[in-house]
Parts: structure tokens; sequence; C-alpha cells
């Protein structure tokens, strides 16, 4: 078996941003599948149901309408 | 993982003996890689909803006049967009990468947080980061359960992990050796360092309690639940920013993580991570030896 070399190590930073490449590039793939976005969407009812679960009829923290914004930007 | 592991192969070189052991046991392995996938999917989905409102805050409410952290579309006199990256009071111009970037559609430079090539999915839609982020939210937190119910089980938290004496004994030595860039050999190659081995304690009883809790902080219903912990922190904004910040540490954890494994040999330490196999270099007498 060959001593680990600099060459390794290079091929493996190599590798690792390929990799990365990769992995970016199929996530974008998989999220334009309709059947893959529906098993995304399997961890939605299951926050809901361990939020009821945990929470019960809690209600919020209320605030004081003093602390609206007087201005509120839409996100994005 | 321990010394007394029994070697797999054996045999000598001109540089001294060598042992094959068996250094990572599989459970350990497998949750290792779905760690990976599970942090890389959540750090990219993480940045895709933060580009929703690319500033962080301090506090209860948002001050959008005082972001501590806010990533903007400023134009110069010419009417040119660029990308300003503003941290406390300070500004940078990160043109290209943060604030204002290419878009992959038409390459138009576009007002964007994070560039297209760091987020998941890569174009602007806060749905899909959000069910990308909550699925492998809880992959992630199912598979840290399996490893700390495993790490009990298998003493591996105790035996591998735990900081004995003679680690606490040895953090100057270890700091020494990461300094000149000499890492160990023989036995003590086959044991995790001192200094490795508080990274790991932190990342999993320090920083992963930490994304876990302000991660749900943010959820408007378990805020009833949470309602101490919030308020402890300073605010909602402060849990969003605190839990970006935890977010930041995994990623340079990672990145110090990656560059250790290059530094040690990436083919040795990768193949060790894969099938368990780790060659343990004996050298001769004279040479730097236990580390």
């Amino acid at each position: 078996m060959a001593e680990t070399t600099h060459p390794g190590r290079r091929s493996f930073l190599r590798m690792a941003a390929a990799a990365s490449t990769g992995v970016l590039v199929g996530c974008d793939a998989l999220s334009r599948r309709e059947g893959f976005v529906d098993v995304l969407a399997v961890a939605e009812p299951l926050n809901e149901r361990v939020q009821r679960l945990l929470t019960g009829d809690r209600l919020v923290r209320e605030y004081p309408a003093s602390m609206i914004s007087p201005v509120f930007r839409p996100n994005g | 993982m321990s010394p007394a592991s029994p070697s797999i192969e054996a045999g000598a070189t001109a540089r001294g003996e060598w042992r094959t052991v068996l250094r990572h046991r599989w459970p350990l392995r497998l949750m290792h890689w779905i760690n990976l996938a599970c942090m890389l999917a959540l750090v990219g989905s993480g940045l895709q909803i933060f580009n929703a409102h690319a500033a962080l805050y301090w506090g209860e409410a948002s001050d959008f006049d005082r972001p501590l952290f806010a990533t903007e579309l400023v134009r110069d006199e010419h009417g040119k967009g660029r990308g300003i990256t503003r941290i406390g009071d300070a500004r940078f111009d990160t043109t290209g990468v943060l604030g204002v970037s290419a878009r992959s559609l038409d390459g138009m430079n576009v007002r964007r947080g994070f560039p297209e090539w760091a987020t998941i999915p890569g174009p602007k839609s806060l749905a899909l980061g959000r069910r990308w982020h909550f699925f492998f939210g809880w992959a992630w937190v199912i598979n840290g359960l399996c490893y700390l119910g495993w790490s009990l089980a298998s003493r591996h938290l105790r035996d591998d992990l735990a900081m004995q004496r003679r680690d606490w004994r040895g953090i100057g030595r270890s700091i020494g050796d990461h300094l000149r860039f000499r890492h160990p050999h023989g036995d003590a190659a086959t044991r995790y360092n001192p200094l490795q081995k508080l990274a790991y304690l932190g990342v999993i009883f320090v920083l992963t309690p930490l994304a876990i809790l302000t991660g749900l902080s943010m959820s408007p219903q378990l805020d009833s639940l949470m309602g101490g912990f919030i308020q402890l922190i300073g605010g909602r904004q402060s849990a969003r920013t605190l839990h970006f910040i935890a977010m930041s540490l995994f990623v340079l954890f990672t990145v110090v993580h990656v560059l250790m494994v290059v530094y040690a040999g990436p083919v040795n330490e990768l193949r060790s991570m894969i099938s368990g196999r780790f060659r343990v270099r004996y050298p001769r007498t004279g040479e730097h030896g236990d580390g």
C-alpha cells in the first residue's frame, strides 16, 4: 500500500469541490421533481402534530400595539 | 475506535512498521455520512430562507435601520447596483457574492443575500427552501438521537470522546503539535487527540442544542412553550441571529475538519470513514512517535 502523498491531498480537495458542486446541482434537479417535493412535504404535518402535542392549547405571548413597526417592508 | 483495536493487516516499510486497524464501527460511519448530507441540505436551505429577508437583528423586533448583519443592494452614482454587506457599522463591497450576484437563468446580476450556488434550491424559492429545511431538520435530529443512543450504548462516548485526565494534561502538547503540523503516529493515531475531543464535544453538546433551540424559537407556535428561553436570549430576532451564528460555526467546524483530514492524509482518513480500515504507522526508534 502506498504512503499518502501531496497529490493525494490535491485530488481529495478536487474531489470534494466536484462533489459539492454535484450535490448543489443535484439538489436543484430534485427540487424540480414533483415526487421528491412531495416527500419533503412529509415534514410539514409532522411539524404541526409535534407542535400541537407539545403546546396543546397554549397561546403565544402577546405584544403591545406600541411594538408594531410603523414601516413594515415585505420580505424578499 | 480504540488503541486496543486488533490489527487486520500488518507489515513493514523503510519508514517503519504499519498496521491496519478497524478505526470506526459501521453505525458511526453510516451516521457520519447521513449527518453530512443533512448538514449540507440544512445549510443550503437555511441560506435560501435567510435570503427572504437578508438581515439579522438583536432583540424582540427588527430595527431595519440598524441591523447587526445585512446584505443589500446599493446603487452607485451611475445607477449601477453594488452588493454591500453590513456588519454593525462597517460596510464591505461584496458584489458577486453577497447582496448582488448572478442569476443562473440569464447571468444577470440581481439582488440576493447569498448567491445561487450556496442555496438549496438555487433559484429564489422560500417555500421550497422551507420544505428542504424542515425535512432534513427532522432527519438530522433523528440521526443525532440515534448517534447519542449508540454512543452511550456502545460506550463510544465514554471510551473515545470523554476527556480523560491525560487529555487535560496533554492539551498544551496537542496545541503545539497542531501548530507545528505534527500529527500522531502509532497508538496515538488511533485515538482522538484532546483538541479533537473538545471540538467534537462542543459540536455535540453545545452547538447542536443551540441550533435546535434557536431554530424552534423561531416557530410562533412554540413561542408559547419556550417563552422563558426566548426572553433569556433577548427575543425572537436574537434567536434568528444565534441560529445563523450556530450555522456559521458548523460551517467553520466542517472546514477545519476537512483541512485536518487533508493534512493527516485524506486517503487513509477517508477510507477509515468508508470501510473502517485505518492504516497506522509505527515509526522507527528516534523518529517522532506518539503525539
